[in-house]
């Protein structure tokens, strides 16, 4: 199916891995991976920005964190973030009912 | 046959062509932090050192397709549009200061309740359009069409009443003698801060063109 069904929806699902804790980028791809069982394997690089632009809407914060031998950046998501998360989930609930509801009833 | 590519070259590249800004270098360190950790996991599962880098690397994307993600959803500010940036904030700020005292002192003073009034009014407006240049200055993308609509119709009347405060001075220094020039100087700011996102559209085109040179 490739990834362009992805892209409308990262925002969401990267928003969706940082729910539950703080993640750093390399972290939120694997989240990404292990949680749609391999289906969403985009090219790596291209979460960064998003996760950059979601910082700059304030949906998230970053601070630079020592782990092992490497800093990394931990992105957290902010009051905003959470509010935005809500938002989106509900929204995409109700689309996939809907295509649900038509695509089963032409089935 | 031709070696595969390692993250330092990787690196060295991505360096080279992404625009020296307020995040390159943290975006460079978190790409690099990446592509080490990518790598480590593939050696754990039996790669090669050289295959993994190589392998972390074709995961990742090439340096043009993060360069272009990036350029779309958050480009890097250069260090120049930054400079700009703030040194036209802080123009807008006194610029906008003294356009409001020069309404309210310097227009003149006709004893009336209602001409102090407009003065005051003229300093609201002055300090109002200030602040509203300095949130657009901040981010555009953030304000609305009604405010950049204001922000448009705004300016068109600052730059009016600038105008109408030469010009008046020019004629009260004509017909008395008296070259008040700190008229002129007043007007001429407040028509200035009218201009000044024209101004700073302008200062952006060529400031973007810097940031596609470097």
């Amino acid at each position: 199916m490739g990834n362009e069904p992805l892209k409308g929806h990262l925002d969401l699902l990267v928003l969706a891995c940082l729910e539950n804790e703080p993640l750093h980028g390399y972290a939120i791809i694997d989240s990404l991976k292990q949680r749609s069982s391999g289906f969403f394997d985009l090219p790596e690089g291209t979460v960064y920005p998003v996760l950059h632009r979601l910082e700059k809407a304030k949906l998230l914060t970053s601070r630079w964190s020592q782990q092992s031998s490497r800093r990394r950046r931990v992105y957290r998501l902010t009051r905003a973030g959470k509010a935005a998360l809500a938002e989106q989930t509900l929204q995409w609930s109700q689309f996939s009912l809907a295509v649900a509801g038509v695509v089963g009833a032409t089935s | 046959m031709k070696s595969p590519i390692t993250i330092d070259d990787y690196m060295a590249k991505l360096a080279r062509e992404m625009p020296r800004g307020n995040r390159s270098e943290r975006i460079l360190l978190e790409i690099e932090c990446h592509l080490r950790d990518r790598t480590e996991k593939l050696c754990s599962n039996g790669q090669s050192q050289r295959e993994a880098e190589a392998a972390a690397i074709a995961q990742f994307g090439t340096q043009e397709q993060i360069l272009q993600e990036f350029s779309v959803q958050a480009p890097i500010e250069s260090e120049e549009f930054i400079m700009l940036r703030s040194t036209l904030t802080v123009l807008v700020a006194l610029t906008g200061v003294y356009a409001a005292l020069h309404a309210v002192f310097a227009f003149p003073n006709e004893g009336s309740a209602l001409w102090a009034g407009a003065k005051i009014l003229a300093a609201t407006y002055v300090i109002g359009y200030g602040i509203l240049v300095l949130f657009w200055l901040r981010d555009r993308r953030q304000m609305s069409e009604t405010l950049r609509v204001i922000l448009f119709i705004g300016g068109l009347g600052l730059i009016e009443l600038g105008t109408a405060n030469v010009v008046w001075t020019a004629h009260l220094g004509l017909v008395t003698g008296d070259w008040e020039y700190y008229g002129f100087v007043g007007g001429a700011l407040i028509s200035m801060l009218g201009a000044l996102p024209a101004i700073w559209l302008v200062l952006l085109a060529d400031s973007n063109q810097i940031a596609r040179k470097c």
